[in-house]
Parts: C-alpha cells; sequence; structure tokens
C-alpha cells in the first residue's frame, strides 16, 4: 500500500531542502510561519531567509549543469520551489528572480552563459526589468530606449516600474526599444551587471505597498544616458520580445510552484481547525458542507499537481509546445487553487480574516500572497486570449492527426528519466502541436485494456471508463464550437475565452488519466485506487465545482487520504512526501552541494 | 516533383497575405495596404505566429514562426516568399 511506495528520485533535492528548513511550526526556524508572519506585519524583506537559502546552496539549482551548476530536472525546480512557498511566498518570491538568468542560458552567446552562471553561483541576484508604468502588458509599446552608441555600445534613457527586486539586485536582465517603429522587432533584450553602470546614470524608484507579498521589494529603476557596453546585449538587436515570450514559457510553468506551496498550507490550516473545532455537537469537518469544501480543495490539489508534473515533464520533452502548454498549465494550476482558497475561507469563518490566533493568523496572507500568481509572467486573462487565438489550430491540427505519435510513457511515467532542458528550442508557436490532448485516444485504450485488481476495485474502474468516455464527448464538443465560432471585430470574443477556460480543464483531466494509468503499477496505494482521477473527472464533466457533486464515498475516501496525510506530516500530494519532522530545528549544511 | 506552391507569383501572394490578415484581423480585405506595418492594424505577437501556421497550410511549406516579425508588411511579406519559393523551384529542378 501507501507505505511501499517511494518518493521518486527526482524529488529528492525537495525533500532534503524540506528537512534542512526545519519544522515551520517551530517559531525559531528562519522559515516558520511565525517568522513569516512577523515580516508580513513589518512590511520586512526576509533577509535572513534569503540568506539561510544562499547558504543551503540553492543558487546552484539555477545553473545548468553544463555550467558547472546543479539544474537538472524542471520536475525537481518545481518540487523544491513548492518547499519554499508553502512557509512563506514572499521568501519563494524574492529568492525566484534568481530565474530571470534563464534568459541567458536561451538566448546567450557561451561568454555570456559563463558570465551570468559566475553571477549567480556567487549570490548575485537578477531583476527582470520589462514593465513600465504606462504599458503594463504590452510590452512592445514600452518606452524606455537603449540608443546605439559610434563604439557598438548603447545608452538607456527611461524608467521600469514595478519590478521585483528591482532595488535589491545585483544585475538586470532589461528589456529595452532600439527601434522607434511599432513592431514586434522593436526591442532587444540586455543582460547588465549594475555595479558596472556609472552611479550618476541610473537610480531606483522607492518600494510601492502591495496588497500580499509585504516584504517582497517591489520598486523601480530609471535611466538617465546610462552607457551600456555591446557585451550587454543578448541575441541579435531587434529579438528582445521574442526572447522575452520565451523565457515566460518557462517561468510561468514554473508559476505552479508557488500555487501549490500555498495551496498546500491553506488545506493543512483549514482542515487542522476543521478538525479539532467543534460546532453544534460534532466537529466542523464533519458538517456536510465543510467536509465537500475540504474534498474539493484536496481534489484540487491534486489535479493541480498532476498539471504541473506533467508540464514540467513536458518542458524537456515537447519544447516547442511551451507557447501555448505554460498558458494552459498556469491557467488551471492558479485557478484550482485560488478556487479553492477562496471555499477554505467559508470553512474557517471570521478567522480567515484574522491577523493572529489560529495558525499565526496565517490564512489571510496565504490568500493575499496566492492571489498574484495568477497575474505573474502572463496573466490569466493574457494566457487566455493568446489561447483563444490559436484554439482553431490546435483542433486543425489534432484532427488532422501526426506522422509521429508521442511517446506517452515518456511524458506521464515518472520513473522515466529526462533529458536534459533544451533552452534553444522553445518556440512562439507550437504550431497547433499538444502532446497531452494527442495522447488521449491512446489512453482510453489502455483503460479499456485494464482489469480490476487488488488497488482498483471493478466498479471504480467501471466509473472511470464512462467518466472518461465523457471527457472524450465533451472534447469532441469543445472542438465543433471552436470551429463554429464566428465572432466579427479584432478581439477573441467572450465565448471564445470560454474555450479556451474549458480546453485548459480538458487538458488537467488528460493529464491526471494519463498519469494514472501510467504509475499506478509504481505508486499504489490510494494513487492506484482511482477514485480521486474518477472524482476529478465528474466533476469537470459539470459547469464549475457545485456543493454536493461529489459523490459521499468519494468525499469520504479524499478526506481519509487528506487526514492521513496531515496527521503523518507529509505534503498533500499524489506522492508519499514526508515533510520536516514535527519539532525539528533548521540546518545549515549545504544541500546543494557547495557554491 | 512540383508542388501547387511554386506557381505562386507576387501578385498571388500579396493577395494570400491579406486574405489571410483579413481573417485573422477580421478586417475587410480593401482596407489592407500592403505596405503598412502589420501592427498598425492590430495584429499582436500570438496572432502573428498564427497567420505563420495558416500561411503554411497554404503554401504547404514550413516557416519560420517569426516570419512575420522579421517582414513586417504584406508586401515584404510576398518578396520574401517568392524568393523562398523560387530557391526552392531552382533546388527541385
Amino acid at each position: 500500500m501507501d507505505s511501499m511506495a517511494r518518493l521518486p528520485a527526482q524529488y529528492a533535492a525537495a525533500l532534503a531542502l524540506e528537512q534542512a528548513l526545519g519544522d515551520p511550526a517551530l517559531p525559531a526556524n528562519t522559515l516558520s510561519m511565525r517568522q513569516a508572519m512577523a515580516h508580513d506585519e513589518a512590511d520586512a524583506f526576509p533577509e535572513a531567509a534569503v540568506a539561510l537559502l544562499d547558504e543551503l546552496g540553492m543558487p546552484r539549482t539555477y545553473v545548468p549543469r553544463a555550467l558547472g551548476g546543479g539544474f537538472e530536472s524542471s520536475e525537481t525546480f518545481i518540487a523544491t520551489g513548492r518547499v519554499i512557498a508553502r512557509r512563506d511566498m514572499t521568501v519563494a518570491v524574492s529568492y525566484s528572480t534568481m530565474l530571470w538568468s534563464m534568459l541567458a542560458w536561451i538566448g546567450g552567446d557561451a561568454a555570456q552563459k559563463q558570465a551570468v552562471a559566475d553571477w549567480v553561483r556567487s549570490g548575485s541576484f537578477p531583476c527582470l526589468a520589462y514593465t513600465e508604468a504606462e504599458h503594463g502588458a504590452d510590452l512592445s509599446a514600452n518606452g524606455l530606449t537603449a540608443r546605439r552608441t559610434d563604439d557598438g555600445g548603447y545608452v538607456l534613457n527611461g524608467e521600469k516600474w514595478p519590478i521585483n527586486r528591482a532595488t535589491r539586485s545585483g544585475f538586470m536582465v532589461l528589456l529595452a526599444r532600439t527601434d522607434d517603429a511599432h513592431s514586434l522587432r522593436n526591442h532587444t533584450l540586455f543582460i547588465v551587471d549594475k555595479a558596472s553602470l556609472p552611479a550618476e546614470a541610473h537610480y531606483h524608484l522607492p518600494r510601492v505597498k502591495t496588497h500580499g507579498l509585504r516584504g517582497c521589494d517591489i520598486s523601480g529603476i530609471g535611466f538617465r544616458d546610462c552607457p551600456v557596453p555591446a557585451s550587454a546585449r543578448l541575441g541579435a538587436e531587434g529579438h528582445g520580445l521574442e526572447l522575452a515570450l520565451k523565457g515566460f514559457q518557462v517561468t510561468r510553468t514554473f508559476c505552479a510552484a508557488l500555487s501549490l506551496g500555498v495551496g498546500d498550507s491553506a488545506i493543512r490550516l483549514v482542515a487542522g481547525f476543521a478538525a479539532e473545532r467543534r460546532l453544534y455537537g460534532t466537529t466542523v469537518d464533519r458538517l456536510p458542507h465543510a467536509r465537500d469544501v475540504l474534498a474539493n480543495a484536496y481534489l484540487s490539489q491534486l489535479v493541480a499537481e498532476c498539471v504541473s508534473i506533467v508540464a514540467a515533464r513536458g518542458l524537456h520533452l515537447f519544447p516547442a509546445q511551451y507557447s501555448t502548454w505554460s498558458s494552459v498549465a498556469k491557467v488551471q494550476v492558479t485557478h484550482l487553487v485560488d478556487h479553492a482558497m477562496r471555499q477554505l475561507a467559508t470553512v474557517l469563518g471570521a478567522r480567515h480574516y484574522l491577523r493572529e490566533n489560529h495558525g499565526e493568523g496565517m490564512f489571510q496572507k496565504l490568500l493575499r500572497d496566492g492571489a498574484i500568481v495568477s497575474v505573474f509572467d502572463g496573466s490569466s486573462v493574457v494566457c487566455l486570449d493568446g489561447l483563444a487565438t490559436v484554439l482553431p489550430m490546435l483542433v486543425r491540427s489534432r484532427r488532422q492527426g501526426t506522422a509521429r505519435p508521442v511517446d506517452a510513457a515518456a511524458l506521464f511515467d515518472l520513473q522515466r528519466a529526462l533529458p536534459e532542458m533544451p533552452f534553444d528550442r522553445y518556440d512562439l508557436s507550437g504550431r497547433g502541436r499538444d502532446a497531452v490532448l494527442e495522447c488521449l485516444p491512446g489512453l482510453l485504450a489502455r483503460l479499456d485494456g485494464l482489469e480490476a485488481d487488488a488497488d482498483c476495485t471493478a466498479p471504480t474502474l467501471q466509473a472511470l471508463r464512462a467518466a472518461a468516455a465523457i471527457l472524450q464527448a465533451q472534447l469532441a464538443e469543445l472542438d465543433a464550437a471552436v470551429m463554429e465560432e464566428a465572432s466579427v471585430g479584432q478581439r477573441n470574443s467572450a465565448r471564445q475565452f470560454g474555450h479556451a477556460q474549458r480546453y485548459v480543464d480538458l487538458h488537467a483531466m488528460v493529464s491526471a488519466l494519463g498519469l494514472w494509468l501510467h504509475n499506478r503499477h509504481t505508486l499504489g496505494g490510494f494513487f492506484a485506487a482511482g477514485q480521486w482521477l474518477q472524482s476529478a473527472l465528474v466533476r469537470s464533466s459539470l459547469v464549475g465545482v457545485q456543493y454536493g457533486a461529489m459523490a459521499p464515498d468519494l468525499v469520504e475516501a479524499l478526506h481519509a487520504q487528506m487526514d492521513m496525510q496531515r496527521n503523518e506530516s507529509h505534503m498533500f500530494s499524489l506522492l508519499r512526501w514526508p515533510l520536516a519532522t514535527a519539532g525539528s530545528p533548521e540546518s545549515r549544511q549545504p544541500v546543494f552541494g557547495e557554491l | 516533383m512540383t508542388t501547387i506552391a511554386t506557381s505562386f507569383e507576387l501578385p498571388e501572394l500579396q493577395r494570400l497575405m491579406v486574405t489571410l490578415l483579413a481573417k485573422e484581423l477580421r478586417l475587410d480585405a480593401k482596407a489592407i495596404d500592403v505596405n503598412r506595418p502589420f501592427t498598425q492594424y492590430g495584429l499582436d505577437s500570438i496572432a502573428a505566429v498564427t497567420v505563420v501556421g495558416d500561411l503554411e497550410d497554404a503554401l504547404s511549406l514550413e516557416l519560420p514562426s517569426t516570419l512575420l516579425w522579421d517582414c513586417p508588411t504584406v508586401n515584404a511579406m510576398a518578396v520574401h516568399l517568392r524568393a523562398m519559393l523560387g530557391n526552392r523551384e531552382l533546388a527541385l529542378v
């Protein structure tokens, strides 16, 4: 049963980090809930937490092995991110700018890659200077200019705001206008060591107050005739927007770690409250509404995990598809977790609004912090708009079929090793390919061929087949609706946004089905029993999550597993993932090797 | 072996581009000026790559997804495509 299933090897680093950080309930630990709340209340940057992560060797995890670092697997990367975000998303986000070094892996030459790898390993943080106050997501309309000088270098003029770590950064990845024309080749990307800039030619803008992530350095940076050398330019002049969009394909996929971390803590906090709080002669978790909400929140967490795991693996296997896949993954993960959080708040009642008392008053912080993930790296609206535009291409491509079928086992089987991250193979168009949905016919055939066994009973298997048939029919319905849509005007219609939303949901269901079929023998127990998958498929076939939609036996199965994981202090996960031992202090021994 | 694509001449390629652009932007084809940058019609980065997808289907050719980024008007696209198709005809002789 569950006790036999081991956490796949790619999760060992996350396990080690979790143990090193110690029990978050122990106030003395740097990444404890108490410290997280204290920093939030004081709007204070989490200096000590960032320093601890540095000491543990975290910078190495951002640098690919080929450049002397420890980055190997996106699945590992997301898992370690969850470990940090579940304790304090402010710490996770303050550390996360390290990820912008990736623009060098994507677009830099050999010398730039090595220089950036050295900066990162020395503990220098970048900031991502793309956004401007006046232009939001409309990056090609930005106004900060880089004018070429006679010596081949550039001179910067303008401001970037609001930027995470604009002030607290050693280098920056900067998008600057190099052509006045309104075109998609009017911006160029630069990676600049801030220490090399003349002090009088650049300045920082003050920190801006935010609703959540209160300790983060959200500020700005400005330039007045600031020279940068030609060697700071990443890729060709005019190719900045292309590189920026490719970078977001990876970082957007990694955002799942933040939502999953916050979601885990929210469920833990509310389930713990509901199990102990007595009302009407029973505990809150015995009240039908609360029980339904908790089961649905837990299920959402499991489905979001499926989406993130499959998307993380796809980053290695199908890089050309990430213009759409990254949007699909982030929209669905944030939607599932955000919805669960709002529902969980109703179970906590008035306590969800308190800044102290139950669980250190942490829930309101989780709610505030988590709510911003859907805006990061291309908001859900921007992602859905892009998806709506390419949906007809996705449908046509799948209907035509493809010459080379997807290797479903390579994608879904967690025991299968992944190839290196192909940083140079991300593309702005997936040409309608979607490896996950292309797998559906093969997955359905595999499901049909299964026989009931000790793990998965005959009734569950029958229910899974019925639900999978509905999934297939709903995908066909959606495809037809997409191809029929004939709206007028330059913008995607609300109905087309709705189609994109539905696509994202169905994609999640196929991800879950694929994971179940390819890992049931190795993961066993609750995973193999399949009731979680049955619940997810049935829920997806309805419009939105409705109270009472889940059958009582499924609610009980989900509760039993959630309670087991909570009582044994395990991550809320389809994997068997132990958390730091209760009462354990933090350790400062490097877990990711020496810098 | 030649393909349909090789029969496309410059005016046909211009007409094809105008048709695809009008469809993507949901504009009247007559409203499109062959020398005006696509972005001035509101073509964004994603729409620009979907037009390339349509072009690939129409010409049975594999094209770089950022082709409209590099050839930002109907005319520039037609000239570029004509040159590409010309090279391919030479290769097929």
